[in-house]
């Protein structure tokens, strides 16, 4: 059975609503809490595009379109002994998930928008020395929304073009960069800090 | 001060304040009118649950939210369906609170004394 580590709470209401995930070669996840079973929290978990869970955490994209664009139509539950603290053993599920509407999210739920990071905000992390060099293959680059994720060594690291800053055209995708960025803390649902990575200028390596 | 479940120390936290003005805040609940069951913690629903994510602190609150869209938003959640959204007046002698995240969820800490069932009322079905 597959297992995936929780690396953030997304959404928390008397408990992990939304948290996202990671498998042991990087993949991607979002998991859904559904009603729980014999006293244990369960999760409708699918794999999820960087790209479209980078746009559910910012507040642009709905979770139940996200959990019905799992790749290969791939869906899982937990198991109902394992907390999302724990890897979690996911069981896979059979049939289309979207006829298990019992355990969807309905239309709708979409966390709240994340003010954009301005100029002035990129350039105070830049003088007090918040940047980061990244160098491997883009695996994505979407123009129209300024995001983009590059398959580093340390795994795919992804972010957004910073406001003022040079922008993705140009990128060649599967081609190897250097993306020099501004590094600015950032929140999940408990106030716990970690990176988001805007860059300033990329050159091909 | 007496609180309504028991608590671990040094709960609530330093950064949670104390009550002292009316202020309204928004609960998901499953009865209407609503029920002492619905003001019962993560930590008082599940007692054995092994808590790695959050705090034991957090788990003995009660969630609320400053907004009530955003609770709207989290009557479409899978373990959600069903509730309903629940208008609670708090005031001086309610407890502690403190926001915790980046909607306008927060944690409560109600006092034992604090006569919820009497401030609340159901808002959306």
């Amino acid at each position: 059975m597959k297992t995936i580590y929780p690396t953030a709470i997304l959404d928390y209401y008397d408990g992990v609503l939304a948290f996202e995930g990671r498998d042991h070669i990087g993949g991607h996840y979002i998991g859904a809490a559904v009603k729980p079973k014999g006293g244990y929290d369960r999760y409708l978990v699918t794999g999820a595009r960087p790209e479209r869970l980078a746009q559910f955490r910012s507040g642009t994209l709905d979770l139940r379109t996200l959990l019905l664009e799992a790749p290969g139509g791939e869906w899982y539950i937990t198991l109902t002994n394992s907390d999302p603290g724990d890897a979690l053993v996911l069981e896979p599920q059979a049939g289309n998930i979207a006829a298990a509407d019992e355990l969807l999210p309905r239309d709708g739920y979409t966390l709240e928008l994340i003010d954009p990071v301005g100029e002035s905000e990129v350039q105070q992390a830049l003088a007090h020395g918040k940047a980061a060099n990244l160098t491997g293959k883009v695996e994505w680059a979407n123009r129209s929304a300024g995001d983009w994720g590059l398959h580093t060594d340390a795994g795919v690291k992804s972010g957004k073009v910073a406001a003022g800053s040079a922008a993705l055209d140009g990128l060649q995708i599967g081609q190897r960069y250097r993306f020099r960025c501004a590094v600015i803390d950032e929140s999940d649902a408990f106030w716990r800090h970690r990176p988001a990575y805007y860059l300033i200028d990329f050159e091909k390596v | 001060m007496i609180y309504r479940e028991p608590l671990p120390e040094d709960c609530p936290p330093a950064t949670a304040t104390e009550i002292t003005e009316p202020r309204i805040v928004y609960r998901l609940v499953r009865h209407h009118p609503p029920v002492d069951a619905d003001f019962r913690s993560q930590r008082a629903e599940h007692p054995q649950l092994v808590l790695k994510n959050i705090t034991e602190c957090q788990a003995r609150g009660l969630s609320v939210f400053a907004d009530r869209a955003d609770a709207e938003t989290r009557t479409r959640s899978g373990r959600l369906l069903g509730t309903m959204v629940c208008e609670v007046t708090i005031s001086r002698g309610a407890g502690r609170i403190v926001q915790t995240g980046r909607s306008s969820h927060h944690t409560w800490w109600p006092l034992a004394d604090f006569d919820i069932l009497q401030n609340s009322r159901v808002v959306a079905l």
